[in-house]
């Protein structure tokens, strides 16, 4: 079944296209890993995060905060789809079309090959092709996000966790699990908030905000529900003793001071909803007229708000503007830069069994699609003829998918491609994708499989 | 049984197009001619028996072993020359040669080497930058160099100049005396003729029929051409009882078949005319084919 004769021959004809393919998707997949800056996407998302933008961007505002949903655009997305068909459309055609259009098949045929022996080996080639080439930019992603932002292996902890850890002389763990820890120990605290770059009063804004997080996590967690669902709703803590309890621990306190907490957060919550708006367009006015006069453009202000607590002049004026005192104002900014540094720990949050994920999803469609093509390579006897249907019909899906993306008009065109599939969203939310990665797995098999028992029984021209 | 045979093999691509009932028996160390010009069906009936086309009727065998169902036990004793060279990409000759007896089971480099030598063929040339002549020389040895039993050769000749048709004409020579059975094909006659000890001919899809060179090579009755100088002497000539087959009144040029054993009488007779030249047309291959295809035209009419 298997001529390793030929399979080398298959190499030999194909590395080229290959090898650049597999950088480009590699450098693809490396660089933007290399050079995600998790707080500067982390300002920016806080920055536009009450504007009508990211309203109308809805679900689609985490895909591009997320280092994995920035791959999912690229590498996994149009792009990157792109450069692993053209080789899969070129090698699919070269291997066998191409040889019997040019007639140098004969020379293999002429041998005491068996015509399966060929069809199976040339197929195993390119499926094998396809998966090292997915491997090698995979790990090399996998690896930059690992030594770049330490993100992939083990419970990756802040910078600030670990300088707490030192001074504390506690492991990492224990800390990250306990954030309190560092509240309640002056020289850790002051460590961790040098390690992070912060003045104490946005690093204590910060570990309030990270240790409110932790705990909506672990009381979600207790309560199988999502983390956002809980914040919603603070008291449904309240009602299950053991979400209390989690979630005490990951704050510092005792259950009853935290459910006494919980009862004073929710009655604020409504009196600051209301209050919300008007503070928010307040602070907006006082920072537009402090980068008036800074000389500074109001969005580089906006991810820089620490500049005013060191610019009396500017802080002045932007108390004057908006109407606000500056005590007021220096606890607004605090919040804010809390809240971003609180969101720059998401940042970096990497899931490696969703990006496993992605990556087999990308593979299983890979071979699917190659399956359109090897089969249209069987097919055909001409070169032209091969290409029009495997290069036509992937790149259609490729195109139909994405212009399915573009509006609710073009939404059913998604169930014309192969592609739709593929669903990155779906793999980064952790849904339910099985029964896709099944489907085009088997699809693949079964062009496969198609392609070389029409090519065994075929008529060649040789 | 015969070592090729070949029965009431049909491929009909419609239109007339194809071949049709095509019945051909070739004998073990037989050298088999395949003349028919471009079109009438040779190279479909080599892919037959390549196993690279499936017959709609009828079936071909090499050994015994059927060229579709066991076509690659049939390849391990064919060697096989395709009618269009088209070379898998690889830099030289000998990277060629190497891929193929890499895929063929036990390649003799001596013989290869030998093979190489009798067509004066330097394989370190760059493959692509080959003269047509030298590209059909890499795919001879392709074919010759695991000296495999049978020898399949869809016009072997093409692109090679005289000098090399020679060098070719005797590797094939020798290669029979050593008991290869080959099949070749050509549109030329006069190259099959020297080599095969039968040819076939083949005209739209069917075998018009197939000729045994050495009985068309030791045919007794010929042809002569006879010009007189006069008129007369023409005129008079005409009375005198050999078979005429043709003459031409403006020349004074007759044609007489004659058998071996006549021809003393002939030149006796001819010694009483004053004659311009005396000719023999020799029989070939091309002439007997020739007059098959008159006598079918003849018929349909």
């Amino acid at each position: 079944m298997f001529s390793r004769a030929i399979f080398w021959q298959s190499i030999k004809g194909n590395y080229i296209l290959w090898v650049i393919c597999t950088v480009v998707l590699t450098a693809m997949l490396s660089l933007p890993a290399a050079f995600h800056d998790p707080s500067a996407t982390a300002a920016f998302m806080d920055a536009i995060k009450d504007t009508p933008m990211a309203e109308a961007a809805g679900d689609q505002l985490d895909i591009f905060s997320s280092l994995l949903g920035i791959m999912s655009q690229t590498v996994y997305g149009f792009s990157g789809l792109m450069v692993a068909m053209v080789f899969v459309v070129v090698t699919a055609n070269t291997l066998v079309a191409s040889e019997v259009d040019r007639g140098s098949m004969a020379y293999t045929l002429s041998t005491p090959t068996r015509r399966r022996k060929v069809v199976f080996t040339k197929a195993v080639f390119l499926v094998l092709a396809i998966l090292v080439m997915y491997v090698i930019a995979g790990t090399a992603g996998l690896l930059t996000v690992q030594f770049k932002h330490d993100a992939v292996w083990g419970d990756q902890h802040t910078a600030d966790v670990k300088a707490a850890a030192k001074v504390l002389q506690l492991d990492e763990e224990t800390v990250a699990n306990d954030l309190s820890l560092i509240v309640r120990d002056p020289s850790a605290f002051s460590a961790g908030a040098a390690a992070r770059g912060v003045d104490a009063s946005v690093y204590s804004t910060y570990l309030i905000q990270a240790m409110a997080r932790d705990a909506y996590a672990a009381a979600a967690d207790v309560l199988g529900l999502k983390p956002d669902e809980v914040e919603e709703t603070p008291s449904l803590i309240q009602n299950d003793p053991a979400a209390l309890e989690a979630a005490a621990a990951k704050m510092g306190m005792d259950t009853t001071t935290l459910s006494a907490y919980i009862d004073q957060l929710t009655a604020q919550a409504e009196e600051q909803e209301a209050q919300k708006e008007v503070m928010q367009q307040a602070l907006s006015d006082g920072l537009t007229a402090a980068a008036g006069h800074l000389k500074m453009e109001t969005g580089k202000l906006m991810q820089n708000m620490g500049i005013l607590k060191t610019d009396p002049a500017a802080m002045a004026v932007a108390s004057e503007v908006s109407g606000l005192d500056e005590a007021t104002l220096t606890i607004m900014i605090d919040q804010s830069l809390g809240a971003m540094e609180v969101s720059s720990d998401l940042g970096v949050d990497f899931d490696p069994f969703a990006f496993l994920m992605m990556n087999l999803g990308c593979l299983l469609l890979m071979f699917a699609i190659s399956g359109i093509s090897y089969l249209a390579s069987c097919i055909f006897n001409l070169s032209k003829h091969s290409l029009g249907l495997g290069a036509g019909l992937p790149f259609a899906f490729l195109i139909l998918y994405f212009l399915s993306q573009v509006n609710t008009t073009l939404e059913p065109l998604k169930y014309f491609s192969l592609v739709t599939l593929f669903d990155t969203t779906l793999i980064i939310n952790r849904g339910d994708y099985w029964a896709q990665f099944v489907v085009l797995g088997v699809v693949g098999i079964m062009l496969y499989v198609f392609a070389m028992r029409i090519f065994e029984r075929k008529d060649l021209p040789l | 049984m015969s070592l090729i045979e070949i029965h009431r093999l049909t491929k009909d691509y419609g239109r007339g197009r194809g071949i049709f009932d095509i019945d051909l028996a070739v004998e073990e160390g037989e050298t088999f001619g395949f003349v028919g010009t471009n079109g009438a069906g040779k190279t479909t009936t080599i892919r037959h028996l390549m196993g690279f086309l499936r017959s709609h009727e009828g079936t071909c065998s090499i050994q015994g072993l059927d060229c579709w169902t066991q076509s690659e036990r049939v390849k391990r004793l064919v060697g096989y020359v395709p009618g269009e060279i088209a070379f898998p990409d690889e830099p030289t000759g000998f990277a060629f040669l190497e891929r193929q007896a890499a895929m063929l089971e036990h390649v003799d480099v001596k013989h290869r080497d030998y093979v190489l030598d009798a067509l004066q063929l330097d394989a370190s040339a760059n493959l692509k930058r080959m003269s047509k002549g030298m590209k059909q020389k890499t795919a001879l040895v392709a074919a010759f160099m695991h000296d495999p039993p049978v020898l399949i050769l869809d016009e072997p000749t093409t692109g090679l100049d005289p000098l090399m048709r020679e060098s070719f004409i005797d590797l094939l020579v020798e290669e029979r005396r050593r008991g290869k059975t080959i099949f070749m094909s050509s549109h030329m006659f006069n190259e099959l003729e020297y080599t095969c000890d039968r040819v076939a001919m083949i005209k739209d899809g069917s075998i018009v029929d197939v000729a045994s060179t050495t009985a068309i090579r030791r045919n007794r009755r010929k042809t002569y051409k006879i010009e007189f100088r006069a008129a007369t002497d023409f005129t008079r000539f005409l009375s005198e009882p050999f078979q005429v087959a043709e003459r031409r009144d403006s020349t004074n040029q007759v044609f007489v078949n004659v058998d071996d054993d006549e021809i003393n009488r002939l030149i006796l007779a001819l010694t009483r005319y004053r004659i311009k030249f005396f000719t023999e047309i020799k029989y070939s291959l091309e002439r007997y084919f020739n007059s098959i295809y008159k006598k079918e035209a003849d018929d349909v009419q």
